[in-house]
């Protein structure tokens, strides 16, 4: 294990054992003990019931993030390149980043409806500007020097795309995409407990109606290792891969 | 000889600064032109003039090829592609297949002595080598006009010797148009057969060697 990993480690522990000590201090019925929350989730894994609303979140999360992350860099991209574009997209950005999400929850229930469309609608329009944002930024701070170079060599408009714009904002453009994976998993676990009848968000609701707090933060655990499975699984090897040249 | 570049009455201003004013020349097939002048004078500004990345404010530019390659004073290169995929990516561009451009390329490095380095990036080989991975990738093209604007100033000067005769040499295998940008009279000597010398931002001064 390298020193990052070890203070990782020590950074999960001291948190675990911070949980621990508040929940010997609480009542049960306010905050669970990790073990009891543990022990919730393993009986809950032997339940289809666990594993119906655990994809359709998966699922709704996933594009949530495909549709806004996709839409955030093409527009961030034409954005970035074209300052007019920028300028006609700057009050949209604005209005969406500005509005609180539980009232694009209330219009996106009044537009679509209880259920799936309505989440990934909400997980898409809140995501978008984060990845918009960030590749505007990006693309704004590519080297001018490089972008002489792709002009003299005649790079056609896609190659630059791939080969200069792309690679320069990997950076940012991940951040980002780690950020809006965290964004993702609590604006459908908020979607689900206002508007739909299946899913995480659904189930939290549920055990928070029954009273039972075991299960409900053996659903927050669940929350958390889906946020670890795209970032840790999905994302970070995608950025390995692209931020290999710095290494 | 047919002329490659004319400047007709040229002008440049940046805002309200002018660099360059009235600024007439014209250069032919085979001129190997070394640009001499004091630093700040406008020298870049003419080649980024001839390459297009620049625009003239008055006067007009007649450049008879768009095969143009540009050394400039640092490398340039995509920090994000290694040696080879540096000069492979404008080969490709040009209308090459892949593997017309590895042949190309693979020559290139080879003949800059980098041939070892060929995976290497940008960042793990040393200033002289990317400056010399910048050179194959600007002669890989085969340009009819090539720029070079000081590529060779921040090398101590047994690395510049040495890729200077190496330039001269790739020159005289394939005849270009080139401009070389100096401070240096003997060191553009090397290569040049004429000196054009731009000794205030209205005048330029063309002598044979």
């Amino acid at each position: 294990m390298n020193r990052q990993q070890v203070l990782t480690a020590i950074g999960f522990m001291l948190l675990l054992s911070g949980w621990q000590i508040l929940a010997m201090n609480m009542h049960q019925i306010l905050l669970a003990s990790p073990i009891q929350a543990i022990t919730s989730l393993w009986e809950m894994l032997h339940t289809p019931y666990f594993y119906d609303n655990f994809l359709i979140s998966i699922k709704r999360i996933s594009l949530g993030i495909i549709f806004g992350g996709f839409s955030g860099f093409v527009f961030g991209t034409i954005a970035g390149i074209n300052q007019n574009i920028k300028y006609l997209l700057d009050p949209l950005r604005w209005l969406i980043m500005s509005m609180p999400s539980v009232i694009i929850v209330v219009l996106a229930m009044l537009w679509f409806g209880m259920g799936s469309t309505m989440a990934v609608f909400m997980i898409a329009v809140i995501t978008a500007p984060v990845v918009y944002v960030n590749t505007v930024k990006g693309i704004e701070a590519v080297d001018k020097e490089l972008i002489e170079v792709a002009k003299i060599y005649k790079f056609p408009f896609f190659t630059r795309i791939k080969n200069l714009y792309t690679p320069a904002i990997a950076g940012p453009l991940s951040a980002a995409i780690v950020m809006i994976t965290c964004q993702g998993a609590r604006i459908a676990v908020m979607a689900e407990l206002l508007g739909a009848n299946e899913g995480i968000g659904y189930a939290v609701g549920i055990t928070r109606s029954n009273l039972e707090i075991p299960q409900l933060f053996a659903w927050i655990l669940t929350t958390l290792f889906i946020v670890a499975i795209f970032e840790f699984v999905l994302f970070r090897p995608i950025q390995n891969y692209f931020m290999r040249w710095q290494r | 000889m047919n002329k490659i570049i004319t400047f007709d009455s040229v002008g440049k201003k940046y805002g309200q600064k002018t660099v360059l004013s009235n600024i007439s020349f014209s250069i032919y097939e085979q001129d190997i032109i070394g640009l001499l002048g004091p630093s700040g004078i406008g020298k870049t500004t003419i080649l980024k003039l001839i390459s297009g990345l620049e625009k003239p404010t008055s006067g007009k530019i007649f450049v008879s090829s768009k095969k143009i390659s540009y050394v400039f004073q640092e490398p340039r290169l995509f920090p994000w592609k290694t040696a080879i995929e540096n000069i492979l990516l404008p080969l490709m561009v040009s209308g090459h297949s892949k593997k017309e451009a590895m042949n190309i390329a693979k020559h290139y490095l080879d003949s800059m002595g980098l041939s070892e380095f060929m995976d290497y990036y940008p960042a793990k080989l040393s200033g002289g080598m990317r400056q010399r991975v910048s050179l194959a990738r600007a002669l890989s093209l085969c340009p009819d006009i090539l720029l070079l604007d000081e590529p060779f100033s921040a090398l101590d000067s047994k690395r510049k010797g040495s890729l200077v005769e190496l330039l001269a040499k790739s020159i005289e295998e394939y005849p270009m148009v080139v401009l070389y940008v100096s401070h240096f009279p003997e060191e553009a000597k090397k290569i040049a057969n004429k000196i054009h010398t731009l000794s205030s931002k209205d005048k330029l001064v063309e002598s044979n060697l």
